[in-house]
């Protein structure tokens, strides 16, 4: 399992120019609003075009600019989990999870459904509509619909950004499981310096569209390659535990 | 109650419904291509689906003989396969109806699926649904209440419709003579028992209607 990305895309504020592989690993794709962090998922989803370049996941080649291959997002097996869970407000859990479940037996789809509702511990929520659960289960039931599918990839958009720091650190863990259940990469973008520290086997750190540095997070995140870090990095830490 | 009255009352019913049914679908289709495509000469389909709603009744109605008449464009065509002509019958004052209530219906639908958030169409897309599904499963169940609203409102100016359907189908008694103009033949030849009847009843109908549309609208918007 891996991915492996190269995009270009011109936009009227700055140029997307980005280039990096992943094994089956997660990375996080680190950087200030506005560096091209979202629109790098948006583009391997299949939601944006780049201008040129080249996506393939597995051996499979999702976009490729130059043999003119795009394939849809429909086609291309990606899990997306956006910073909102987005969630259809009309539908119950069990039915936001059961949508995702395209192209599925009904025996498979009820063992998958089963597995992601033990996985994500959302048992006693599967008739209640989304505007009845809380922030954190709302993500909970975005990564279950994402991954009911069993994608190959799992795209991560600022998914625990609008949490407060206990249900944070909960999802931290669900996202541990996911990892040891699905093996699959998973690219997570943030701006949370901690979170990039604590999650990424590869931080990526984005800059003006382009790709700063790449390495583990000790390499990345030290005050020799990133000086602005180290402030940061602390103050992150010391609120995600409440200065206690 | 006068048997003329009934009938006035049956074929307005008659006339608006179909032209309502025609409009939902139309309409509908209409604004979804206008909420979510970018395309060549989109501003123009607006505009020319926005103008019976701004032009007098009297000159689309124009229009449409222009059109649909015996000598018209595509009523000359038709007359000529198959002999028939719409002109003067119920169902040009379905077509006129059609056309005048289109833009209430693709205004407010239009504006009730652009109200639907991208990132609910991004997910169904990512999860493997097609556009079709998503339409359907998501984006028109989302946008229920603005088209509803729509539906009531192009409903209410169907049954309405007086200018245009006078000059296409005419003023014929017992024939093509829904409740407006009814109530104008009835006025002009001072049969005010009648009138009176006929306007209680549409005033009730349509402030009935404006209700409803209301009501579903101020939840959407």
């Amino acid at each position: 399992m891996g991915l492996k990305v190269t995009l270009s895309k011109k936009f009227k504020n700055f140029t997307l120019d980005v280039s990096w592989e992943l094994h089956n690993e997660l990375a996080v794709i680190f950087g200030h609003s506005g560096s091209g962090k979202s629109v790098t998922l948006n583009m391997i989803a299949g939601l944006d075009e780049p201008d040129s370049g080249f996506v393939g996941s597995d051996n499979r080649v999702l976009y490729d600019g130059q043999q003119g291959v795009s394939l849809s997002p429909q086609k291309r097996n990606i899990g997306y989990v956006f910073q909102h869970p987005a969630l259809f407000p009309h539908m119950t859990v069990q039915e936001n999870i059961y949508y995702g479940a395209t192209g599925l037996t009904k025996e498979v789809r009820d063992k998958r459904y089963d597995d992601v509702m033990d996985i994500f511990q959302l048992l006693d929520l599967e008739k209640k509509c989304p505007d009845e659960i809380s922030g954190g289960q709302k993500q909970r039931v975005a990564f279950a619909r994402a991954l009911i599918r069993k994608p190959e990839v799992l795209l991560l958009d600022e998914p625990f950004s609008a949490l407060d720091a206990k249900i944070r650190d909960e999802m931290w863990d669900f996202l541990k499981d996911i990892r040891r259940f699905y093996k699959i990469p998973v690219v997570l973008v943030t701006h949370d310096v901690y979170e990039a520290y604590c999650l990424a086997d590869k931080v990526i750190v984005y800059a003006e569209g382009q790709v700063e540095h790449v390495g583990r997070p000790h390499e990345v995140f030290n005050t020799q390659t990133m000086p602005e870090c180290e402030f940061p990095l602390f103050f992150s830490y010391m609120f995600s535990k409440g200065f206690n | 109650m006068d048997g003329s009255i009934l009938f006035s009352l049956r074929l307005s019913f008659q006339v608006a419904l179909i032209a309502t049914l025609f409009v939902f679908v139309v309409g509908i289709g209409i604004a979804y291509v206008l909420a979510r495509y970018r395309f060549f000469g989109k501003e123009l389909l607006d505009i020319a689906c926005t103008l019976p709603l701004v032009l007098p009744p009297s000159v689309t109605g124009y229009y449409l003989i222009i059109l649909f008449g015996r000598n018209g464009a595509l009523g000359k065509m038709l007359y000529e396969l198959t002999g028939w002509s719409i002109m003067f019958t119920w169902y040009a004052a379905v077509l006129a109806s059609f056309v005048v209530a289109l833009p209430l219906m693709i205004r407010t639908a239009r504006a009730a699926i652009e109200s639907v958030d991208q990132d609910l169409i991004n997910a169904s897309y990512t999860l493997g649904r097609s556009e079709r599904e998503t339409v359907f499963k998501v984006i028109l169940p989302l946008a229920k209440r603005g088209i509803i609203a729509g539906t009531v409102l192009a409903f209410s100016r169907a049954m309405g419709e007086f200018g245009a359907t006078l000059m296409l189908a005419g003023n014929i008694p017992g024939r093509t003579d829904t409740m407006p103009l009814a109530i104008y033949t009835s006025a002009g030849s001072g049969d005010w028992t009648r009138a009176h009847i006929l306007v209680a009843i549409f005033t009730v109908l349509a402030g009935l209607f404006l209700y409803v549309a209301n009501t579903f609208n101020r939840r959407t918007v």
